[in-house]
This record gives structure tokens, C-alpha cells and sequence, in this order.
């Protein structure tokens, strides 16, 4: 009669002892991971000049300034490039979770552009992982300068050109993102009867995030069939860069042998080469503003 | 029969709500997730709560990233969780459908750091499912999460936090 009440207690007391590492062992085994996309796999929507796979969010407004400056090799006496800019002032919204638009103003051909952004697939964790993120960027740019021959005929299509570049990136951790970024450019109006029309290149872009708020960001673009782009001898773009993020501005300071801003510019247009020292240093700085508001608030369940 | 008893004491839900709401007189940001796992032991009053930081949605996009990227950081701490016990949960009265006070004291982990804490919360005992609410305020340096001065004005010093819970019967 004794014995097997003590056995009960002890039991009991075991129980007790083990209650609590039993609820968290129970919590543990429940909690599972969350199912949710990669987010911030880069810290601005261009890894430098280039469009990075990030789109502004919904209803969010991006004001975008960026620079680039003269040579370097240019020495003191032009203050190392500062005394030169080229600007691109643009406006970009998030129209929904998937769709972005733009509008920009270069000074290179005083050109107006703009362009959208598609979220196709997004990098995936959990139940439905997917590895990749993929997103179409289509844009038009219109070179808006004086026509430099009046006495022939000009038409109003020999101004624009156009991008349509796909872009894939991956967030590999908290830490690295790659992005590849292949890409064609149709002009309507060539320089030379020999050139192309269309020219390919395959973007290679990446970053490190060196804090929570700052990463090193690498830019290279290839340019396929460089000879027959223009008169003066292309080279590839590479620029290296840095992000620093403040809350709702980053800023995006960096260095280049590409001197321009927009795709339509620094394909085909870049002529420095890294070796020569023909660099160019450049910034971009983003203001983002968040339209949707505090109002409508989602709440409480209960 | 005992053994028997205690099998069954246990509640649980894996819809737990907790909103988190930092108000200063530049804006208002507030956050909520709604996959919080919880157990309740009633032979005990031991309680625990997880939750993934992932989960966590807010209204302004760029501030749910910048929690998740820069404050609360998920890729090293994925988790938050909360283990401890109701204060005299045996003694507690337990008149159905009303409201009752009690203190949950216990051990909360934020951004990997743990900090012994005591909250005021209230239960509802219903049939087979308890309801617990609580409100408490965290502070996010508590738990060694920096605020740079120049984003300090945006982001308040307490951030009130919202708990509820509607607990079911637990099977094992």
C-alpha cells in the first residue's frame, strides 16, 4: 500500500521538476519557421547605377538625386572631378506589391525617362522556398536636345531608345546578395550606319553588408559586341560602391569609370578605363516617403 | 489518475496576437504578429510564449524592414520567447466569464538577451478555452537594441506592447 504511493510521488514530483523545460520543449517543437520572402536583399532599388531586384514597396515614393563627377585623374586643380557633374533628379512609386514606376530627367541629352519594374518571382522561405527572385525592368528614354542637322528630316522616334533588362538575385544570407542582370538596349537612331541598333550586356552586381547599416556594393556590366556600339572605343562599366542607410535616406557613394547615370548613357557611353585611372566619383542619395499613412490601421483580432 | 490529470491540463494556442506600438510626436509606428505560439500549464500556471520576429507586419513597409534589418536583427536572432509562471495561479478563483487579475513573472528573451520580468495580466476562464490579455511596455535598450540619436526622435524609448490569447485544450 505504501510503496506504490511513494512511487506515484515520485513520479509526481519528477513532473513538477520537468513542467516547465516540458512547455518549452512543447513551444519549441511548434514553433515553426515563417514562410516568408526575402526582404532587403539589397538597400536601395539601384545596386549602383543599375537596378537592383528591390522595388519600392506599396505606396511608397522615392526621390532619387544622383551625381557623377569628372576625372579623378583630372588632379587638383579640377578637385579631383568635382568641378564637373552630370544629374539624374527621379520620382518612383510602388503602385502595389509587384509593380513599380518612374519618372526621371537626366542632363546627359537632356533626357526624359521612365520605367517600370515587375516583381515576376520572389526568393521564398518555408513551406513554399523558392531560391531566386526575378523582376522585368522595361524603360524609355528621350533624348530631348536641339537636332543638330535642321536641313534634313527629323523624326520624333530617332529620340528614344529603350531597356528591357530581367533580373535575377539571390539573397544568399543576411549578409550577401548577388544579383545578375542580363539586358538589351534598342536604339531607334545610331551614330553609324554600321551600328547596332540593339545592344546586349549582362550585368553582374553584388554586396556585403559591412553593418546593419552600411554594405560595399560591385557593379559590372559586359558589354556583347562592343565595336559596334558607337565611334569611341567602349569599355565595360565597373563601379564599386558604398551604402549608408539612415532610416528613410540611403546614400550611395561610389566610384566609376561609367562618368553617366542612366542605362540608355552608360552602356555604350562609357570610354574610361580603370587602368588609365579615367574614374569618376558619383552618389546617389534616396528620400523615401511613405504615402500609405498610419489611417486604416489593421487591428486587433479579438 | 493524477498522471492522467496533468495530460490534460495543458492549453495552447499558435494564433496568439501581441502588437507592438511606438508612439512619439513624429509618428506612430505599430506592428503586430499573429502567429504567436503559447502554452499554458493550468496544474501549475507555468506559461511560455514564442514567436518568429519574421512574422511580425507592419502598416509602413520600409519600417518593418528597418525593425527586422537594423533594430531586432531576425537573421541573428530569429525569436523572441517569454518562459515563466502565473503568480499563486493554485489559489486563484476561478468564476467563469469574468475577469481576473493576476501577475505572470518569468524570464523574457529579445534580441538574445534575457531579462527577469514581472507583468500584469488578466484571464477569462470559458468553457474548454481560456482567454489572457495583458499589456506591458518593453523598453528596446533593455535588450541591448541601439537607437542612433539621429532616428531617436522617431522611435519612442517604451514600446507598448499588446498581448492576447484565446487558449484551447492542448492533446498530446
Amino acid at each position: 500500500m505504501r510503496k506504490p504511493c511513494i512511487f506515484i510521488l515520485l513520479i509526481l514530483i519528477t513532473r513538477l521538476l520537468t513542467a516547465q523545460t516540458d512547455l518549452d520543449s512543447l513551444l519549441n517543437a511548434n514553433l515553426e519557421k515563417p514562410d516568408i520572402y526575402a526582404y532587403a536583399t539589397f538597400k536601395a532599388t539601384r545596386i549602383i547605377s543599375g537596378h537592383s531586384i528591390e522595388r519600392m514597396q506599396k505606396h511608397d515614393l522615392d526621390f532619387r538625386i544622383s551625381h557623377r563627377f569628372g576625372n579623378i585623374n583630372g588632379g587638383a586643380y579640377e578637385l579631383f572631378g568635382l568641378d564637373y557633374s552630370s544629374s539624374n533628379f527621379s520620382l518612383e512609386y510602388g503602385i502595389n506589391n509587384w509593380l513599380m514606376l518612374g519618372v526621371g530627367r537626366a542632363t546627359y541629352e537632356k533626357t526624359f525617362s521612365g520605367f517600370t519594374k515587375i516583381s515576376l518571382l520572389r526568393q521564398r522561405d518555408g513551406s513554399q522556398s523558392f531560391p531566386i527572385s526575378i523582376s522585368y525592368v522595361g524603360g524609355i528614354f528621350c533624348n530631348s536636345m536641339k537636332w543638330d542637322d535642321t536641313t534634313r528630316t527629323n523624326y520624333f522616334s530617332s529620340r528614344l531608345s529603350y531597356l528591357h533588362q530581367a533580373l535575377i538575385a539571390r539573397k544568399l544570407n543576411g549578409r550577401i546578395s548577388v544579383q545578375l542582370s542580363p539586358m538589351m538596349i534598342h536604339r531607334n537612331l545610331v551614330e553609324r550606319e554600321d551600328d547596332n541598333n540593339d545592344i546586349f550586356a549582362a550585368g553582374f552586381g553584388g554586396r556585403i553588408k559591412l553593418t546593419t547599416r552600411t554594405s560595399l556594393n560591385v557593379e559590372y556590366f559586359y558589354i556583347l559586341d562592343r565595336k559596334n556600339v558607337s565611334s569611341a572605343e567602349n569599355t565595360n562599366p565597373l563601379s564599386i560602391g558604398f551604402d549608408i542607410e539612415t532610416g528613410s535616406h540611403v546614400f550611395q557613394i561610389h566610384v566609376s569609370n561609367a562618368p553617366l547615370i542612366t542605362e540608355n548613357a552608360f552602356i555604350g557611353n562609357t570610354t574610361g578605363k580603370w587602368g588609365n585611372g579615367d574614374l569618376h566619383i558619383g552618389f546617389n542619395i534616396t528620400r523615401v516617403f511613405t504615402l500609405s499613412g498610419n489611417k486604416n490601421e489593421e487591428d486587433v483580432p479579438l | 489518475m493524477c498522471l492522467h490529470l496533468s495530460g490534460q491540463s495543458k492549453f495552447y494556442s499558435k494564433k496568439g496576437f501581441i502588437s507592438i506600438v511606438s508612439v512619439t510626436p513624429v509618428i506612430t509606428l505599430k506592428g503586430y504578429n499573429k502567429k504567436v505560439v503559447t502554452f499554458l500549464d493550468t496544474a501549475n500556471g507555468n506559461i511560455v510564449f514564442g514567436l518568429n520576429m519574421d512574422d511580425f507586419t507592419f502598416k509602413q513597409a520600409l519600417a518593418e524592414e528597418h525593425f527586422k534589418e537594423n533594430y531586432v536583427e531576425t537573421e541573428k536572432y530569429p525569436q523572441a520567447k517569454f518562459s515563466g509562471k502565473i503568480l499563486n495561479y493554485t489559489n486563484l478563483e476561478r468564476t467563469p466569464q469574468v475577469e481576473i487579475p493576476v501577475e505572470v513573472q518569468g524570464v523574457m528573451t529579445i534580441h538574445g538577451i534575457e531579462k527577469e520580468i514581472t507583468v500584469k495580466a488578466v484571464l477569462i476562464f470559458g468553457k474548454d478555452k481560456i482567454i489572457a490579455r495583458s499589456e506591458l511596455i518593453i523598453r528596446p535598450e533593455e535588450y541591448g537594441i541601439r537607437i542612433p540619436s539621429l532616428i531617436r526622435e522617431k522611435i519612442a524609448e517604451e514600446v507598448n506592447t499588446t498581448v492576447e490569447v484565446i487558449y484551447g485544450p492542448y492533446q498530446d
